[in-house]
């Protein structure tokens, strides 16, 4: 590192005055970013927090779904999958958002999931839920009306 | 890599729940970075060419 700004810090020197002000101005946006971030972290984890809601959706899966996963998975899945937060759009129509999901689920067997939604705003969503099954539907899709309530953070 | 991944897990999710002044703060550092890179590596071959010159 040091090595590499030896190299770098006379070459700047020549740069021309406006290319140096970019650099500098790059540099004093990025200690103010960073700065805001860490002040504001916990505002934001708060906010992403009570903006989180859950759903649970039961699918009793057939031979034929256990037969297509296992042509897409190849093998014994993993155990104990993790779910990212899918985020809703406030403002969205008509789009997807798919969330894998690697689990081996005998023929006539339940497993249960938690996957997080979230909205960056109250907001009412109405979803159609799709199981797949490797490429396949595994059962009749769900339509589902979502209201999220996000609260306003306490005054002051 | 999974390091990197994990990050941008982390700070992604939050980003959209900051206030609009420090959304705009972090694209507008985003897009001073991206711009200063492109300048630092399209003059970076005439600075140096002309040092080296300079030093003849």
């Amino acid at each position: 590192m040091l090595d590499l700004l030896d190299r770098l810090l006379p070459n700047i020197g020549r740069y021309p005055l406006w290319a140096r002000a970019l650099f500098l101005s790059t540099i004093a946006l990025v200690l103010a970013s960073a700065g805001v971030y860490a002040a504001l972290y916990n505002d934001a984890s708060a906010r992403l927090e009570r903006s989180k809601v859950s759903l649970t959706i039961t699918s009793v899966l057939t031979e034929e779904d256990a037969r297509n996963a296992a042509e897409v998975t190849g093998g014994p899945a993993l155990e104990g999958p993790f779910f990212a937060t899918t985020r809703l759009q406030v403002d969205g129509a008509g789009y997807e958002r798919r969330i894998p999901i690697s689990q081996e689920v005998a023929p006539g067997k339940t497993d249960s999931f938690e996957i997080p939604l979230a909205a960056a705003a109250s907001s009412r969503h109405r979803l159609t839920v799709r199981v797949l099954a490797g490429a396949e539907p595994a059962g009749a899709p769900r339509e589902l009306e979502l209201d999220i309530l996000v609260p306003r953070p306490p005054a002051g | 890599m999974l390091a990197i991944i994990d990050l941008l897990e982390r700070v992604a999710p939050r980003l959209e729940f900051y206030p609009g002044w420090a959304q705009a703060l972090f694209t507008a550092t985003f897009v001073a970075f991206v711009l200063a890179v492109v300048v630092f590596a399209a003059l970076y071959p005439s600075r140096r060419g002309s040092g080296e010159a300079a030093e003849r």
